[in-house]
């Protein structure tokens, strides 16, 4: 009898450790998992806020430069530039901005005292990836400024978005803009299409800084690709 | 092993398993809790910088009509201790709060926000008098009575009142009872605060008889200012003193089309245009002592005239149209009338009304909606110049 209950509690132990090692295994990858996740929101919030003060700040974005001072006021923004990225930049992030982990694209309202929107400009990426892995929208008041007498109130708001499409190109992107050759990790849940400096996925599309040559289609998988900059193309390989 | 030993090795694991989870259980909610409030935290800060982003923004932008930004209104209305600001007769009056809460409204929507900026501490504010005397033969009590000012505006000014006087004698000799004699500015002791000017009559355009005209008196007064010129920002006080109509006292004539009332309208109108109160000093007319006015020579109510005392029939008879004259420069300027019993009430009364003065403004400019207790609050603290390169705090709040 005693020999009988040995046989039957011993293989139940034995299913409850492996039970347990199984949850604690589950429960530390979905942990880390879950942190990841959290991480990225976060960047992606980070990246919207920094976006914009850069976009209002910076002389290379939209920030007024005074012409006798050569400085920057802290928000306010010129309608000239406004018009001018409006009219440049309708497909894409313009360079001063541009992040290489995210897309994203910005609106500027002109808004009236009456709180409607007066006029709007929009700027950045035409596309985002069809599967969004994160999604933030932003927004922050602007200064925008006529002339020195005249500089009225305004919105700008982001749409920031992280996904296959996003990281891919901005891979490419950044090989063309430092021109060196760069490897990364690439999990694609969907086929990429290249073709010359446009990529797709999913019939949404970019458009990159270089051409790429050495591939068209990426089948979905997970790669290991290769890019390296040569006379401004980017050579890629799996 | 016996049965009861294999339980109780079953049972040992099984609490070996549970402490397991709970150790487990409590790093990981632990590990997450930190985790999570970390990213608040930074959720937080990031969100901080759009909202100081953002206010600067709307602190930028411009005033339509004058073209000014609300940080450079905000300065200048801290400085005035005042939220409405005069930009001169083309402009008018901006109403800095007003601008303010409809920036505020349009971008964050109504009751998310408020905003707080104390005023610049007010500077002493200078109380600026002038009086204008009618200096006709029966008010020379009354105007001798001044030889007393100088000495109450000294008091005054030890109590904390940054008072000054300028007397004004309309043109014409005052001839005084004895031990009097004649009175001009001269008769009066001129201090650092207080001086004494005779008025020029073709200069001031007075009309009739331009030794009781206080009204375009009182105009020409203001146009000469007192000692030192007006203070833009003082309070302006000035005192018609008379026991007649500016002008004359014939007929006792109440029609706008007049000349009392036209001298009357023109000390008005000068008196407004330069924020000034008025509070006319009503001299005795007769009418105290002689209800009737029919007193002949009475020296009886005791008015002084060229050198003896003398009832007058004509400017008592007017004593009502004087009060309607008086009362109406009075409620028109936000003055007050003042009617004297006796010339020795000049002193006391010059006291009350610079004791009356409260001359504490509002503390601090503020406008928006009630702070909630639940919501999460952001909170950013400008710094706002102002025109005497002060720096006074801005505060400003917002919630979803």
């Amino acid at each position: 009898m005693k020999g009988q209950l040995s046989y039957v509690i011993k293989p139940i132990m034995l299913v409850v450790t492996i039970i347990l090692v199984i949850f604690f295994t589950f429960s530390l990858y979905s942990s880390t998992i879950e942190e990841k996740r959290k991480e990225k929101s976060l960047d992606l919030t980070a990246m919207a806020t920094n976006t914009l003060l850069i976009l209002a700040n910076s002389e290379d974005c939209l920030a007024y430069q005074s012409k006798t001072t050569q400085g920057a006021y802290a928000n306010i923004i010129s309608i000239e530039k406004i018009e001018e990225f409006s009219e440049i930049y309708k497909e894409e992030e313009p360079e001063c901005a541009r992040s290489f982990d995210f897309g994203w694209r910005v609106n500027i309202s002109e808004i009236s005292l009456d709180g409607k929107v007066a006029k709007s400009w929009s700027f950045g990426a035409k596309d985002f990836s069809y599967n969004k892995k994160e999604e933030i929208n932003f927004w922050m008041p602007v200064a925008i400024r006529y002339d020195s007498k005249d500089i009225r109130l305004g919105k700008m708001q982001i749409k920031i978005v992280y996904g296959e499409l996003e990281s891919i190109a901005g891979f490419f992107d950044m090989v063309c803009k430092t021109k060196t050759s760069k490897k990364t990790e690439i999990s694609l849940e969907d086929d990429v299409k290249i073709e010359n400096n446009k990529i797709c996925i999913n019939n949404r599309c970019r458009k990159l800084y270089c051409n790429v040559t050495g591939i068209n289609e990426i089948k979905r998988g997970e790669y290991i690709l290769s890019a390296s900059y040569s006379q401004g193309k980017i050579f890629v390989t799996k | 092993m016996n049965k009861k030993g294999q339980a109780f090795e079953m049972l040992g694991f099984i609490i070996l398993a549970v402490a397991f989870i709970i150790v487990f259980t409590l790093l990981k909610t632990a590990s997450t809790k930190g985790y999570v409030s970390t990213i608040k935290e930074l959720y937080e800060i990031q969100e901080g910088e759009g909202f100081r982003a953002g206010i600067n923004a709307i602190l930028q932008t411009t005033e339509k009509r004058t073209g000014k930004s609300m940080i450079e209104l905000l300065g200048i209305a801290a400085q005035l201790g005042n939220d409405t600001i005069y930009f001169g007769p083309t402009i008018g009056n901006i109403n800095v709060t007003s601008e303010l809460k409809k920036r505020f409204d349009a971008i964050y929507g109504e009751y998310h926000w408020y905003f707080k900026i104390p005023f610049e501490l007010p500077p002493q504010k200078d109380i600026q008098i002038v009086v204008v005397a009618d200096v006709s033969g029966s008010m020379c009590d009354d105007v001798y009575e001044f030889k007393n000012v100088p000495q109450i505006i000294d008091t005054l000014r030890a109590q904390g009142k940054s008072v000054s006087m300028r007397l004004f004698l309309l043109p014409g000799q005052l001839r005084c009872c004895p031990p009097i004699g004649i009175i001009t500015c001269a008769s009066f002791p001129s201090t650092e605060y207080f001086d004494c000017v005779t008025l020029n009559a073709a200069k001031c355009n007075l009309k009739g008889s331009t030794d009781e005209d206080w009204g375009n008196g009182l105009a020409c007064a203001i146009e000469e200012g007192p000692k030192g010129g007006w203070n833009n920002y003082s309070i302006k006080i000035g005192i018609p003193l008379s026991d007649e109509l500016p002008g004359s006292s014939d007929n006792c004539p109440k029609s706008p089309s007049s000349q009392q009332y036209q001298s009357l309208q023109n000390g008005i109108n000068a008196a407004k245009n330069i924020g000034m109160y008025v509070f006319p000093f009503k001299a005795v007319t007769g009418k105290e002592c002689c209800p009737s006015c029919n007193c002949g020579y009475s020296p009886g109510c005791g008015i002084c005239y060229s050198g003896g005392n003398v009832f007058t029939k004509e400017q008592c008879l007017c004593d009502e149209t004087l009060e309607y004259y008086m009362s109406k420069i009075a409620n028109e300027t936000g003055g007050e009338m003042i009617k004297l019993k006796d010339a020795s009430e000049i002193v006391e009364k010059i006291s009350g009304i610079v004791g009356s003065i409260n001359i504490t403004g509002i503390p601090y400019l503020e406008a928006g909606y009630p702070i909630p207790n639940e919501k999460n609050i952001r909170s950013v603290t400008f710094a706002i110049p102002t025109p005497s390169k002060e720096f006074l705090e801005f505060d400003a709040y917002q919630w979803s």
